[in-house]
């Protein structure tokens, strides 16, 4: 017998070296998951990799079933307890990143790897989930070469190195073509199936549900950017304009004011614009995790599907998950519900039933001396300037049930969620209907571009007061203590702006210039690639005038794939029927396959014969059951007419052949 | 057992490839026509995934997802055009095999050029039906490699090269590209030698005692065509610059021990058998030093030795 070798080995399963480098491969496409992955979940995964690079590198046998089986139950179940379930983003990552460890330990053939590294890939997308930076799109870059160079090593008879520069080569050709498909090809809005409850970025800070003492300072002391402002027609209103709507407080209890479902069945707020002070803008609003869209106040309406609520902010229908634009129309002068409903005023002066006696008495003593409401809110104001209020960072604690006492009286240092607290509190307790609205205040020119930009940093929170002819009425307490706030930002007002992140600060290094200027790229990024999407796609397609074309692109695309669908289907069905036509061959690859389990894998020129005797020469126990398998295959193969009786006994003994189970020593 | 995926494909439209594929002498170019390209079962699992991530892309609005998803798709695609390139316009420029003896396997010696001024890699051959296959790792430009096929001779005769399937699946695996060439070329299959019977002994014609003579004593009867393994001595230079090829004095030999293998003589009843028995004989009298002559029906050949006169002798039993 000369050699020969069945086409079922080939192309050839994965070597060494090849084993190595795609642990390698799927450790470095894993590694961004470090970032935002429970510590558990990367030293599993961590571990699982350094055992498999080991086994690798001392060329051990693969473990056995029982081992893989009782590893993915592990995986699976540490996942469960660590999470509670096994579907949503960081589960399922989680679970993802823990079995394609595993299935490392059970690449056998060339199929295996392939199916390995196509997942891999899977997993290189499931990192743009949780960041969509510039950095990541550098990852995409690097993981994307990193993978097809795995496949080009599995798959093409070539060193290392030459596979890294033929993947380079593929990836540049394929460059055209990819960027063709993403600007082309025919884009649905998602979500298609519902995003899972923790889709997106984790940890977004931003305006919160809820306002208590240090809410919105945390706050000033994030660069992040809030949101990113172009103004179509016109120029950003002049600094006191600058108040970004957000979530407005009727409630307060604890120390904490809060919306609540009643205050959110009054009526919606009823906004008379002044004709010339509308101010359109095109906001680029980061992940909020929360449903209001945020807008110049006052806002009064978005092209994003929207409802006003009754404190005038604007609410998507769901939370805003990902980056959004939208086009919002806002009015600078204003009457903001000219009638106050009964509910609404009683809602508007509701305070608890104790607690902050001083404050209150102060405020009955300012409403019987005053005429008019208007005088409370003077006189309030002036309370603010008269007394050495400071406005800070880091005030000092104040007792939960005495907080606006001991703010007005004893500590008087508090950031603007304090004055705006303290003053609504004090509007209430003299019978002003008075809410809190939360916000942002400012924004900075961007130095590249023509935009605007919003930081967390300027998060802000102000009193409405509602007055007899006039509606509600923007008061800002901050205002009356550090005046500078509104007109130069929050570095311009505190004692102490050494707490304030770089960018926050006023003075322009050059360290600030280059961050505006990486601002500015990270903008046309945002602009440009990731807010693409089927509007811009359309418009895209209008500008080059093949608007009428999309509905074409779409049935195409739509048509092409169900025809190639319909012919994987049958070609796969075909293929289970040709599958179980030769049960000879398939069985003697089993047997091959089980043999190579135990390190003995087949040459690819070794023909049976010769591999079963080499089998049989280094383990002498196997060699009458292997003699007889291989006797069997050949007769079968080369035999004019093999009768079925043979071809029967030869199945069955290939199938029962079990390397490893363990057997007497010949004597 | 990737590919298994194309190769199905390949029998559905087997009747159509053959008509395509003309047995030709070589040397043959793999040309457009007659090459296919179809993605793997790897490949398909690929397909199916990229259509995961476009979904989940879509479902997120993720751009970056977006990206990566298109990219990969075209990379493959790219990856089908290396793979369909890496075949076009490989030569087939020849394909030849020594004879061997039925029972045995037939090497067919499958000579492929690259004349292209880029590298070929993992260039795969094989024949299906056929447990065999050889694989040329790389084929450098203008190179040329010499891949082999073990073909069972399982009868004596004519054994023709199978029907060959280039194949690779470079660059990435995702796609196999192969074509089919059946070269016309073809070697011999001697019968198996094999039999119970024992070498007859040879015939003494004349002086038993007399050792074989030296050639130079034998008479001369007439020329006959060069074999291989003739001696360079026996060549008639004179007489062959008058024709095309090389001609060889042919002389009877007054051997004392001439030794007749006769078909006739040659035990069982089945033919094959006596082929077999026949060339079970000849190897023993040539291994023994003998000169001998076979008898066949319709046809002899005149008692001599050598290489050559082995060969030929093998090659009557083969063709009868």
């Amino acid at each position: 017998m000369s050699r020969a070798a069945t086409t079922a080995s080939w192309p050839p399963a994965p070597a060494r070296g090849q084993r190595l480098r795609l642990t390698g491969c799927l450790a470095l496409v894993a590694l961004p998951h470090l970032f935002h992955l429970p510590p558990w979940v990367s030293a599993i995964a961590a571990t699982l990799l350094v055992w498999q690079a080991q086994a690798a590198w001392r060329s051990r046998p693969l473990p056995g079933r029982l081992i893989r089986f009782a590893l993915a139950a592990a995986a699976l179940g540490s996942v469960l307890a660590g999470f509670g379930r096994i579907s949503g983003q960081e589960a399922g990552v989680s679970l993802l990143v823990m079995l394609l460890a595993l299935k490392l330990c059970e690449i056998r053939s060339h199929r295996d790897a392939m199916v390995f590294l196509s997942l891999t890939a899977f997993l290189l997308i499931t990192q743009f989930l949780f960041s969509q930076s510039l950095a990541m799109a550098v990852y995409l870059v690097i993981g994307t070469w990193l993978i097809t160079a795995a496949f080009i090593d599995v798959s093409s008879e070539i060193a290392p190195t030459g596979a890294f520069t033929h993947s380079a080569r593929l990836l540049l050709q394929a460059l055209p073509v990819a960027a063709l498909l993403f600007v082309l090809f025919p884009r649905v809005p998602g979500p298609l199936w519902g995003l899972p409850s923790d889709a997106g970025a984790r940890a977004t800070t931003g305006l919160s549900e809820r306002m208590s003492p240090g809410s919105i300072s945390s706050l000033a002391t994030s660069d992040a950017v809030a949101l990113r402002v172009r103004f179509p027609a016109g120029d950003m209103p002049p600094a006191p304009a600058r108040y970004w709507r957000g979530p407005v407080f009727w409630d307060f209890d604890d120390g904490t004011w809060r919306g609540s479902p009643a205050a959110d069945a009054l009526p919606a707020a009823d906004i008379r614009p002044v004709a010339d002070a509308i101010v359109r803008a095109d906001i680029t609003l980061e992940a909020t995790r929360h449903p209001w869209l945020i807008a110049l106040d006052v806002p009064l309406g978005t092209d994003h599907r929207s409802r006003m609520s009754p404190g005038a902010t604007l609410y998507a229908e769901d939370d805003i998950d990902e980056r959004i634009r939208y086009h919002a129309r806002s009015a600078l002068a204003y009457r903001l519900d000219p009638r106050l409903g009964a509910a609404a005023r009683e809602r508007a002066t509701r305070l608890p039933a104790g607690g902050n006696p001083r404050a209150r008495a102060t405020a009955r003593r300012w409403r019987t001396q005053a005429d008019a409401p208007q005088g409370i809110v003077d006189r309030a104001l002036t309370h603010f300037r008269e007394h050495p209020f400071h406005y800070t960072l880091s005030p000092a604690r104040t007792g939960r049930d005495s907080s606006i006492d001991d703010f007005l009286f004893e500590t008087r240092e508090g950031f603007c969620e304090h004055y705006a607290g303290a003053f609504t509190f004090l509007m209430r307790a003299a019978g002003v209907p008075a809410r809190v609205v939360t916000g942002y205040q400012g924004g900075e020119r961007a130095l590249v571009g023509d935009y605007w930009v919003v930081r967390n940093s300027d998060a802000h929170a102000w009193s409405e007061v509602w007055l007899d002819g006039r509606g509600w009425v923007r008061v800002d307490p901050t205002a009356a203590v550090a005046p500078g706030r509104i007109e130069a930002g929050v570095a311009g007002s505190l004692s102490d702006s050494q707490a304030l992140p770089y960018m926050a600060r006023a003075d322009e290094g050059a360290w600030y210039r280059m961050q505006m200027l990486w601002d500015g790229v990270n903008a046309a990024w945002n602009r440009w690639f990731l807010a693409y999407g089927p509007q811009q796609q359309q418009r895209l397609l209008e500008r080059i005038g093949l608007g009428g074309l999309r509905g074409a692109l779409v049935a195409l695309t739509f048509g092409v794939a169900v025809l190639l669908g319909l012919l994987a289907l049958w070609l796969g069905w075909r293929m289970r029927q040709r599958r179980a036509a030769d049960p000879v061959t398939r069985q003697w690859q089993r047997v091959c396959d089980r043999l190579a389990a135990i390190g003995y894998p087949r040459a690819r020129h070794e023909g049976p014969q010769a591999y079963g005797a080499r089998v049989a020469r280094a383990r002498p126990d196997l060699a009458d059951e292997l003699g007889a398998i291989v006797a069997g295959y050949i007769r079968l193969c080369y035999a004019a007419n093999p009768g079925s009786a043979d071809t029967q006994a030869f199945v069955a003994r290939a199938a029962a052949f079990d390397p490893r189970r363990p057997r007497k020593p010949r004597d | 057992m990737t590919g298994v995926f194309s190769r199905r494909i390949e029998a559905m439209i087997a009747g159509f490839i053959r008509r395509r594929t003309p047995t030709r002498s070589t040397p043959m170019t793999i040309g457009r026509r007659r090459l296919y390209i179809l993605p793997t079962r790897s490949g398909a699992i690929f397909a199916v995934l990229l259509v995961v991530m476009l979904l989940g892309a879509t479902n997120y609005s993720n751009s970056l997802g977006f990206a990566l998803t298109f990219w990969l798709a075209a990379i493959a695609l790219v990856s089908m055009h290396h793979a369909h390139r890496n075949l076009l316009g490989l030569v087939l420029t020849r394909v030849s095999a020594a004879p061997v003896f039925a029972g045995g396997h037939a090497r067919f010696k499958i000579t492929l050029d690259n004349t292209a001024r880029r590298a070929r890699r993992g260039v795969r051959i094989s024949a299906p039906g056929i447990e065999g296959e050889d694989l040329a790792a790389v084929i450098a430009p203008g190179g040329r490699v010499d891949l082999q096929l073990s073909v069972p001779a399982a009868r004596r005769g004519h054994l023709a090269c199978p029907r060959l399937r280039v194949e690779t699946i470079v660059p990435l695996g995702l796609f196999r590209a192969w074509s089919w060439l059946a070269p016309s070329a073809q070697t011999l299959v001697y019968p198996q030698p094999a039999g119970p019977r024992p070498r007859p002994a040879p015939a003494d014609d004349g002086d038993a005692a007399t050792p074989a003579p030296a050639r130079g004593n034998d008479e001369f009867l007439g020329h006959r065509p060069y074999i291989r393994g003739d001696s360079l001595r026996e060549i008639d230079w004179k007489a062959s610059a008058r024709t095309d090829g090389l001609l060889v004095h042919e002389h009877t030999r007054r051997s004392a021990n001439t030794l007749w293998l006769d078909y006739a003589h040659a035990g069982a009843r089945d033919p094959e058998a006596r082929l077999s028995q026949l060339a079970r004989w000849v190897l023993d009298a040539e291994r023994d030093g003998l000169t001998y002559g076979l008898r066949l029906p319709g046809t002899a050949l005149a008692p001599d030795a050598g290489r050559g006169h082995r060969e030929a002798c093998l090659r009557a039993l083969a063709l009868l």
